[in-house]
């Protein structure tokens, strides 16, 4: 890596946050977290970012889903690669275990379910970056 | 209420509706007329009125009539019924036939405004009891889901930071200290996926029934499959599966029929030995499709084998002390019987056991057959029911 990437991650639950955020940094990654998806997508907006990791289930529903979409709408912020890590696993990770999410539900990368084995959220994350690398797009 | 409150007057006399919309001028009403029953009727489907005002007397349809056919169209609609000579019997049959309120003519400006203020409180309460019906309902109808989430979200950070202990401890810890993290995450690792279980088990079959379509058998065994390779890697447990290629087609769910199918398969892996071998056999006989799971694990005793598709009923622990929850056997029992099949076990204790999945096969005369990229759905539904 010839600089650190830049990880945004975006899930309510801090403690969860912290255990995947020790993994990501000892990699060395630089991350950065917003606990809700309105500070979220305005840090994104703000600073250019890599990759997004992104919850499903904060505040009263899927607001993960509506975060996701409304990225994939913003010309700014359209390609930025984001693995969704989720704990609803009967609604959505079963329908696109560990393949690109079905296109009409939402435009996503990759999806991994909660809790998830550092050395695989490792490879996810490091996969993705490197697609987006080689699709030689300026991210975020 | 968002706005202002839609009232409709219905009365065949024109100085009636004059009036009335005259009262209520610079009040917050939005107010529509109409001049008999029909053309009210009319007006109650495109105006969509909070309140209905309707006189009993009319030529053609009378009012009582009016008041019985917006209660079909709409119950939630505050009708209120003017009468014309005030009898206490008319007022009476009306609020029998459900008018809210009565108003006998003659009647003042300040007696209709009072009138017509309390039908409109009556609306939003009447909405509002809606509203909370229904939020109501779907919290039943996502009890489970709910449950299971607010349950599973704590586990899942405790595991995550477990994951993370064990890497940084990993050059530290003694390995007394190391096994004992890892017995804990095993602990953590078997209720999140008892809560999974359970889950499953609350799912509506009738609901799941309602969305079955034509569905390839070789996908929910691919997922099965995928989403058990990490243990059974864990566990040196060879995992692999032979479907006939096209893959046969069963019409059913395919998250539900995943689901069975990460149940028998999971328990296969969970009750192999080290370095054992899982397999997974689609096979096409006569109208069925048989889905074979075998194992070379530590096999069921006989004084065991007809009770473990009972609930909550648990065989002796199995290799490495892993024991089951008692639940995925009998919930993947009823998933399959909702899908037309059935589920055998054979074993041989010390030897292994197979399961063996028995689903119609989808097709005339024959099994359904499914061309080779058996993944989109929509193609998968087309091809079936061809």
């Amino acid at each position: 890596m010839s600089e650190r990437k830049k990880l945004m991650i975006i899930d309510d639950d801090p403690d969860f946050v912290s255990g995947i955020r020790a993994i990501l940094d000892g990699a060395g990654y630089e991350t950065e977290v917003a606990h809700n998806p309105k500070d979220g997508f305005a840090a994104l907006k703000a600073r250019p970012h890599d990759l997004l990791l992104l919850d499903i289930m904060m505040g009263r529903g899927a607001e993960g889903v509506m975060m996701a979409r409304k990225i994939r709408k913003d010309p700014a912020l359209k390609d930025l690669p984001i693995l969704i890590i989720t704990g609803i696993r009967e609604q959505i990770a079963f329908m696109f275990p560990g393949q690109a999410v079905h296109p009409s539900f939402v435009a996503l990368n990759e999806l991994i379910e909660k809790p998830v084995e550092p050395d695989l959220l490792l490879e996810r994350v490091g996969a993705l970056l490197k697609a987006a690398e080689s699709r030689g797009q300026p991210v975020g | 209420m968002a706005g202002a409150t839609r009232l409709l007057l219905i009365d065949d006399e024109e100085i009636v509706l004059d009036s009335c919309t005259e009262i209520l001028r610079g009040e917050p009403y939005d107010v529509a007329t109409a001049g008999d029953g029909t053309r009210g009727l009319e007006r109650v489907r495109e105006f969509r009125p909070d309140l209905v005002v309707v006189d009993l007397k009319m030529p053609g349809l009378s009012g009582l009539d009016v008041l019985e056919r917006i209660r079909d169209a709409d119950p939630t609609i505050v009708p209120i019924v003017i009468t014309g000579y005030a009898t206490v019997s008319s007022a009476v049959e009306a609020m029998k036939r459900g008018a809210y309120d009565f108003l006998p003519k003659p009647f003042t400006p300040e007696e209709f405004r009072l009138i017509v203020r309390r039908g409109a409180e009556k609306r939003a309460l009447v909405l509002e009891t809606q509203a909370l019906r229904r939020e109501r309902e779907l919290l039943r109808d996502h009890f489970a889901a709910i449950v299971a989430h607010e349950f599973k979200a704590p586990l899942a950070a405790i595991q995550q930071n477990l994951f993370v202990l064990e890497r940084e401890l990993a050059a530290v810890a003694s390995e007394d200290q190391r096994a004992r993290l890892g017995r804990v995450k095993a602990r953590v690792s078997d209720l999140l996926q008892l809560i999974d279980t359970w889950r499953r088990g609350s799912v509506d079959l009738e609901a799941v029934k309602a969305r079955f379509a034509a569905v390839p058998v070789r996908v929910p065994v691919d997922k099965a499959v995928e989403s058990l390779a990490g243990h059974a890697a864990r566990k040196s447990v060879t995992l692999a599966a032979a479907v006939p290629d096209p893959s046969p087609v069963v019409w059913g769910d395919q998250a539900t029929l995943t689901e069975v199918l990460v149940n028998i398969v999971g328990n296969a892996v969970k009750y192999s030995r080290e370095g054992g071998r899982v397999s997974v056999t689609v096979t096409v006989e006569g109208d069925d499709v048989r889905i074979a799971v075998a194992d070379s694990g530590i096999g069921i005793a006989p004084e065991d084998l007809p009770h473990i598709f009972e609930a909550f009923y648990t065989a002796q622990s199995g290799a490495a002390g892993e024991r089951g929850s008692g639940l995925g056997l009998p919930v993947s029992r009823r998933i399959v019987e909702a899908h037309g099949g059935s589920v055998t076990v054979r074993s041989t204790p010390g030897t292994g056991s197979t399961f063996e999945i028995t689903l119609p096969a989808l097709g005339e005369g024959g099994p359904g057959i499914l061309g080779r990229d058996a993944a989109p759905a929509a193609a998968a539904q087309k091809e079936g029911r061809r």
